[in-house]
């Protein structure tokens, strides 16, 4: 028992601090961020 | 991990499904794409000739405002991460990357071997100076504010320090960059053609003189700029992603976007693409020795009103005018209809698009009203309106044909400016000279922000009406910082609402992407951000040609 909860505890303190990887060679999808945009001629 | 972030993926999916539908149908494959078959062989090596309507203002990226130098750049250099065809965020110089469980601390690791132009390796230093780049106030670059939310970058701008906190060379290939507030995933914003990375010792040494000799990582190197004649780039042949299959690009330059000539000369055989002219337009699209390529785009082209300048500091003169304008007339009988009529301001396939918007009907009577309650009865002391175009070509003449005798017909008279310098016309118009201008806009991110807060929040740089509404502003404060999409929506589309029954422009159209290319050309990508980002390394021409 005591066995289980130490490990229990050595998971949820790896998922609490543990950074999230965001991408490697996947895509990210999602578009909240903002952008510049360019102006042209309007032709 | 890997499960986090899939988690994380799809919850993001979710949210904004609806407008990654519409990305996705624009980004559908192209004609000229559909054209390859698996029994040609690619062509290595070879010259793409290109049309460009005006000569850039720069090409130094950080510093670009204009889709001419964004169509140029884009083939030069490379950010940390790009958008694929269908807008989706990939890698590009970073290998990979990850993010602290809050959103504030982003790491990125560079691909191993990546060189720049000039032959030397590119570092974390590198993209240190490249984004700190983007927060110096001398360089002036729009995409400064983008930028603001990593730490220090406000200390960084006052002078108050030297070097941005926020960015961090943790060793040769790994770059940090803290945020002082989460900005939903940073990821997209490094995707934008302003945060591409460029070497430190030839920036520094070249100066301002960078944007006219630029050097990237990019598929191809710059040759030469001939002023209003043409740029030439040459394959990269150590590319990170595998050389381009085109041996060289020229892109010969049209100032105010001649069309005609452009497709007079593709005509000839001496270019590879080319804009459609009005003229004969229904016959040149049906004919089949040139691939026909249409899609919708995320972009606005409107008229603007300098709101400082009388008589355009009165709003019920800009709604005379919205109300005098038979834009669907315009569209059919100028442009033979080939644009998609712009009710509001935000295009559709961008988050927050409103079908239910509908802007100015052409009312005639309306705006005679109008210009009565402005104290112009009849037109009567209205001074005559000055409307200044960039571009010069039978539709656009045509166009203002036609506004003249419907602004004529509510007692307005209009005298229209060509100063087909684009440099010239650009600089005049962030210096508010032009009482009423015409002018595109381009979004570069599939956002609101683009065109809501670029165009008309106070601060920005982009407002090129000198549009102020306070109410305005700070709906699109909330809008860019609250992290719930379904409530930026809501405050986009009010911020939209009040500024076109403020009338701060005339919006006329959003463009149809709409190209024609000659028939060995192959593997052309056109995503929702049109021309600008056609990936060129990927197109190939065939050995028919």
């Amino acid at each position: 028992m005591v066995k289980l909860l130490a490990a229990l505890l050595v998971v949820g303190s790896f998922l609490f601090v543990a950074p999230i990887i965001e991408s490697s060679s996947g895509s990210t999808e999602f578009f909240q961020a903002i952008g510049t945009a360019d102006a042209g001629g309007g032709g | 991990m890997q499960v986090a972030a899939a988690n994380r993926r799809t919850r993001s999916v979710f949210a904004v499904g609806v407008v990654l539908g519409l990305i996705a149908a624009a980004a559908a494959p192209s004609p000229a794409q559909s054209r390859t078959e698996s029994r040609e062989v690619p062509s290595d090596g070879g010259t793409y000739r290109r049309p460009l309507g005006n000569d850039p203002g720069t090409l130094d990226p950080a510093r670009i405002g204009d889709i001419y130098g964004r169509s140029v750049a884009q083939q030069i250099f490379d950010g940390l991460v790009q958008f694929d065809h269908t807008l989706a965020i990939v890698p590009a110089l970073a290998k990979f990357w990850k993010a602290s469980r809050d959103g504030l601390t982003w790491t990125f690791t560079l691909k191993p071997g990546l060189k720049f132009h000039h032959g030397r390796e590119v570092t974390a230093d590198d993209v240190v100076y490249s984004l700190t780049r983007l927060l110096d106030p001398r360089v002036k670059s729009s995409a400064a504010d983008v930028f603001s939310v990593v730490r220090g970058a406000a200390e960084f701008r006052a002078g108050r320090a030297r070097q941005v906190s926020g960015f961090t060379a943790l060793d040769r290939h790994t770059v940090q960059i803290v945020l002082s507030e989460s900005l939903g995933p940073f990821v997209p914003v490094l995707a934008i053609g302003h945060a591409k990375i460029v070497p430190r010792d030839v920036a520094e040494a070249a100066g301002d003189a960078f944007g006219t000799r630029p050097v990237g990582t990019g598929p191809f190197r710059f040759v030469r700029w001939d002023r209003g004649k043409e740029i030439v780039l040459a394959a990269n042949p150590d590319y990170f992603d595998g050389p381009p299959r085109l041996g060289r690009i020229v892109y010969r330059i049209f100032p105010g976007e001649q069309l005609d000539a452009m497709y007079e000369e593709f005509q000839r055989g001496r270019l590879d693409d080319t804009p459609l002219p009005n003229r004969d337009y229904r016959r040149i699209i049906a004919d089949p020795r040139h691939v026909h390529l249409k899609r919708p785009t995320i972009s606005l082209r409107f008229y603007g009103f300098n709101t400082r300048r009388k008589p355009f500091d009165d709003p019920r003169v800009r709604q005379a005018v919205n109300h005098a304008i038979d834009r669907s007339a315009i569209i059919d009988d100028a442009f033979l209809g080939r644009y998609a009529l712009a009710r509001g301001i935000l295009p559709p396939g961008t988050l927050g698009f409103n079908p239910r918007v509908n802007g100015y009907a052409y009312d005639p009577q309306r705006s005679r009203d109008l210009l009565a309650r402005a104290g112009y009865p009849g037109g009567r002391g209205l001074p005559s309106i000055a409307i200044w175009s960039s571009v010069k070509h039978e539709g656009i003449v045509r166009e203002h044909e036609l506004m003249a005798r419907q602004l004529e017909a509510v007692g307005i008279e209009a005298e229209f400016h060509y100063l087909t310098e684009w440099p010239a016309f650009f600089k005049r118009l962030l210096d508010g000279e032009f009482p009423m201008f015409v002018l595109a806009w381009f979004a570069d991110v599939p956002d609101p922000d683009n065109f809501l807060s670029k165009l008309f929040h106070s601060e920005s740089p982009r407002n090129f009406t000198r549009y102020t509404n306070p109410a305005v502003d700070r709906l699109l404060n909330g809008a860019r910082s609250d992290r719930q999409v379904e409530k930026r929506v809501e405050l986009y589309r009010r911020a939209e609402q009040m500024i076109l029954d403020d009338a701060a422009i005339l919006p006329v159209w959003h463009y149809t992407y709409e190209r024609l290319f000659q028939p060995y050309v192959r593997s052309v990508e056109v995503s929702g951000l049109g021309d600008p980002y056609i990936p060129l390394r990927k197109v190939w021409l065939a050995p028919a040609r």
